[in-house]
């Protein structure tokens, strides 16, 4: 069941258009108005606590907005009991289970996330750690990089 | 109340909130809203941090746990990808009873000793000589290049040795690539006859799949 | 720098043995058998074990270099736990090849996660922070979880892993969550630090010592499966290769045992501690005797023997653990051999070498892709296999305590030394002499059913391997061996212990401390300062 004018009620773009625009118009507001903190702790504060407060007027905008705005089907309409109201096609089922190859992907994800967030504290000092920090450095990524070598040519992550 | 202790009560009180919110209903009877509630306790966690000069820790936390590690969860969430229905009801058993308690005690203990033992604490000034850097990035940068030294390359192998055994336990097959195929392993039974139907069809034009898989597609159609 | 390096020779050996056969192992021609790979890892091993003897002969022990010397040690204790699980992965090495190729699972990986374990075992018993420790104990744990899940074909063994995984898992947090207190108290994460910490009671700190200590020494007690931590064990060691599951058994309880040692008594030492409500000995007593009573009482109603000895292994760390408590702190390191603190590693090495020659020996029967070590199936081993069944019972008897074997003197060991700590352990004693009289029935009948029992009608076949063959000769004869002519390797142990003691610890640490000029607050700033300019 497709698209159709006749099982939905009709869009109001001009509340769309509304809508996007303040959106657009807050978060550069939220934007400028956080660049312009300084550097003492209250202030700081003050800065982060105004920038989850727009985050959130964003994100509670968004959800309120999507209420309004979103494509409904009427209530006398087959579509009423689809996982898609606004009568998207699904194709198969909606219930499917993951191949756990995506478990192996996401696995190496974690490790080397682990391993980037271990080299964000060298790339601060890497000046005053010179050549030595070359060192321990290429010696930890050398050790995981053996890991990575061997997962490449076990084809641990080759799409089957 | 300093605007410290206000933000603490905030950040804490979040966390808290969210971590019940992990387990109690409504939102605790699904798993993936309980990974949300999980990932909002994150983000409180990750407040406190910064609340306590860690910010580098703060930032850490949310992009290896909120970040990386739920999408971890997030998968095994949809690997099992349990129906409404099969999730048991609770029952409550004796087993949980005697946890329930036991796990009462503990967070009684601790609650008694954390409240017992803070009274006397005097906070530590950070604004005093010495501690200028507490906590930033260069600071942790640089201990964990000298004096944390021999942890950190330890690490390394401790990484190393999970993605080792990932790649182990995940592999459909630690055979090579130029072995037949063996007999599918309990794990695969499921799938492997859904993968050969979805792939039989590229295997006989026979571009990007390895020659093993080819053959043994190949020979599950003789 | 470079004589640090030269001190953490074992380890950087055992490391080396681990990449070099991950990364090789995929680039050998497929046809090749993988088989080698044992023998290698057993020469490396050895070759881990000859440094750690040069080590202990040279006699120099201490880091000179500030960023090792927080965080790992080449004492005597140290030096000779390294030997010890070196030891358990040579003869593990030696052991898995034919095993695990008739269970079609003879992969390169499986030897690069037994060097790992290994590596994770020495990094542990080695650690003198808390930090090291941890990453040590993790290393080691990721490898034997994954080793004990290897034969994935089997529910068994994959049902093994996971049990083994999860209940390693909720340790590996509690012990981190008493960690974290640990270093709320001390301001540092080292072993010295700790203690200095720990040196004087002070108001409202035993409180939150008490919380730190009950968290860490749960973890422990999950690490070597003692009550109320240890229904994972027998489960584990059923389903785990027979090989692995003597790994897990000998070499994973001596690497948690030596930590657990260093933790106590150079940690966790002090006046502070001492004053602690909650007594602490008292506490792990009560547990050591339940374990060792639960572990017993369990196995008597088993009919696989692994199950039985996973069973066993419950009651071994029951024993250990009374050893541990029942460490005499200041005694002094005389020429006599009865030294305090001898007792533990002394035992350890017997436990280790008998868990080893009963699983080496039991692996025998895995012909075929099958592990049949049930009570039917182990029938006729004995004629059939004579050294097999003499292995096994050898294993089994110095398990049970029984002369001239090593298993023998290290119970009199633990005995004497239980007693001699004090007139509140004397009921502890006596258990744990019951508890061996119940335990030697079990071990007999596991002997009843390899020589006694009518064999049936199907002629099994045996594994006859000749790297097999070594790693039960070896075994055994290291408990008759070292079981007839103790007293060297006793010295030994009395070494090992004789360098915990928390004197040596603090007058090791005076002694830094006078050399460097320092005074304590300031110790770790100098130490970043030796390595780099600021």
């Amino acid at each position: 069941m497709a698209y159709d004018r006749k099982h939905t009620d009709k869009s109001q773009d001009l509340r769309k258009i509304t809508a996007g625009l303040t959106l657009l118009g807050g978060s550069w507001a939220s934007t400028a108005w956080a660049q312009t903190a300084q550097d003492t702790p209250a202030q700081a504060w003050l800065a982060a606590l105004g920038f989850s407060l727009v985050s959130l007027v964003i994100a509670g905008t968004l959800l309120v907005a999507a209420r309004f705005l979103r494509v409904r089907a009427r209530q006398d309409s087959p579509l009423k009991t689809r996982p898609y109201e606004c009568g998207e096609e699904p194709l198969g089922e909606t219930r499917i289970q993951f191949h756990p190859r995506y478990y192996v992907v996401a696995l190496f994800f974690v490790l080397f996330d682990v391993e980037a967030a271990f080299l964000f504290p060298w790339a601060v000092v890497v000046k005053r750690m010179g050549g030595a920090g070359l060192v321990m450095v290429g010696s930890f990524l050398g050790i995981l990089l053996l890991g990575w070598l061997y997962a490449l040519r076990k084809e641990a992550l080759r799409w089957q | 109340m300093t605007t410290e202790q206000i933000l603490f009560y905030i950040l804490g009180g979040g966390a808290v909130a969210a971590s019940a919110a992990m387990l109690l209903p409504p939102l605790g009877k699904s798993p993936i809203h309980s990974a949300i509630s999980l990932i909002v306790s994150f983000f409180f966690l990750a407040g406190l941090y910064a609340l306590l000069s860690a910010h580098l820790l703060g930032a850490l936390q949310i992009i290896v746990y909120a970040g990386a590690v739920m999408v971890l969860f997030t998968f095994v969430i949809m690997l099992l990808n349990l129906r409404p229905d099969e999730t048991q009801e609770p029952r409550i058993t004796a087993g949980k009873v005697l946890a329930g308690v036991l796990a009462a005690f503990v967070v009684g203990k601790v609650v008694t000793v954390v409240g017992l033992a803070s009274a006397g604490a005097k906070a530590v000034d950070l604004a005093q000589p010495g501690y200028e850097n507490f906590g930033s990035t260069k600071e942790v940068g640089y201990m964990l290049y000298t004096s944390f030294l021999v942890p950190f390359e330890l690490i390394s192998v401790l990484l190393l040795v999970a993605a080792v055994g990932a790649v182990i336990l995940a592999k459909k097959s630690l055979h090579y690539v130029d072995r037949p195929e063996p007999p599918p392993s309990v794990f695969d039974q499921e799938h492997a006859h859904e993968h050969m139907h979805t792939q039989s069809g590229t295997d006989h034009a026979g571009d990007t799949h390895a020659p093993h898989d080819a053959n043994a597609h190949a020979a599950s159609h003789h | 720098m470079l004589h640090d390096i030269a001190l953490l020779s074992p380890m950087i050996i055992l490391l080396f043995g681990a990449l070099f056969t991950l990364v090789v192992d995929p680039f050998l021609p497929t046809a090749t058998p993988r088989r080698f790979w044992g023998p290698f890892g057993a020469l490396i091993s050895g070759a881990a074990v000859l440094a750690t003897a040069a080590l202990w002969v040279s006699g120099n022990h201490e880091m000179q270099t500030p960023a090792f010397a927080a965080h790992l040690s080449a004492s005597r204790l140290s030096l000779f736990f390294t030997a010890l699980t070196a030891v358990c992965a040579l003869l593990t090495h030696l052991s898995s090849p034919a095993f695990m190729d008739e269970q079609d699972h003879g992969f390169g990986e499986f030897y690069a996660l037994l060097h790992f374990a290994a590596f994770g075992m020495a990094v542990m018993v080695a650690a003198e922070s808390l930090i090291t420790l941890f990453i040590g104990l993790e290393i080691m744990s990721l490898s034997v979880y994954v080793l004990a899940a290897f034969k994935r074909t089997s529910l068994a063994s994959v049902e093994a892993g996971l049990k083994y995984f999860i209940m390693g898992s909720v340790a590996s947090a509690m012990l981190l969550y008493g960690m974290a207190f640990l270093y709320g108290i001390a301001g540092g994460t080292t072993y010295v630090e700790i203690q200095r910490a720990l040196v004087v009671p002070k108001p409202g700190l035993d409180l939150w010592l008490g919380l730190a200590v009950v968290l860490t020494m749960g973890a422990f007690l999950f690490k070597v499966a003692a009550v109320p931590f240890h229904m994972w064990a027998p489960d584990a060691y059923e389903g785990a290769p027979t090989p692995v599951a003597g790994f897990m058994s000998a070499g994973v309880k001596a690497a948690a045992f030596g930590a657990l040692l260093k933790v106590l008594y150079a940690a966790l030492a002090g006046g502070a501690i001492d004053s602690l409500h909650l007594s602490m000995p008292k506490m792990l007593a009560t547990f050591a005797v339940v374990t060792m009573t639960v572990g017993n009482i369990a196995a008597l109603r088993q009919t696989n023997a692994k199950r039985i000895l996973g069973f066993s292994a419950i009651a071994h760390a029951g024993y250990l653990l009374l050893g541990c408590v029942a460490w005499v702190p200041d005694g002094g390191l005389g020429d006599h051999y009865h030294v305090a603190g001898a007792a533990v590693p002394f035992y350890l090495v017997g436990y280790a070498l008998a868990s080893l020659a009963v699983f080496a020996a039991l692996s025998v029967v895995g012909k075929g892709g099958q592990e049949l070590t049930g009570q039917a199936q182990l029938a006729g081993l004995g004629r059939r296999y004579p050294l097999a069944g003499a292995v096994l019972t050898l294993g089994l008897l110095s398990l049970a305590g029984v002369p001239p074997t090593l298993g023998f003197f290290g119970k009199l060991e633990l005995l004497h030394e239980v007693l001699r700590a004090g007139d509140q352990y004397v009921p502890h004693a006596v258990l744990l002499v019951l508890n061996s009289v119940v335990a030697a029935y079990y071990y007999l009948r596991i002997t009843v059913w390899v020589y006694m029992k009518p064999e049936g009608k199907v002629e099994r076949e045996y594994i006859r391997d000749r790297s097999l063959t070594w790693s039960m000769s070896l075994a055994a004869l290291a408990i008759l061996c070292v079981g007839i002519l103790p007293s060297r390797l006793m010295r030994m142990a009395a070494f090992a212990g004789g360098a915990v003691r928390p004197q040596v610890a603090r007058a090791h640490l005076d002694h830094q401390l006078e050399v460097a000029g320092l005074k304590p607050p300031v110790v770790k700033a100098a130490a970043t300062e030796a390595v780099l300019p600021r």
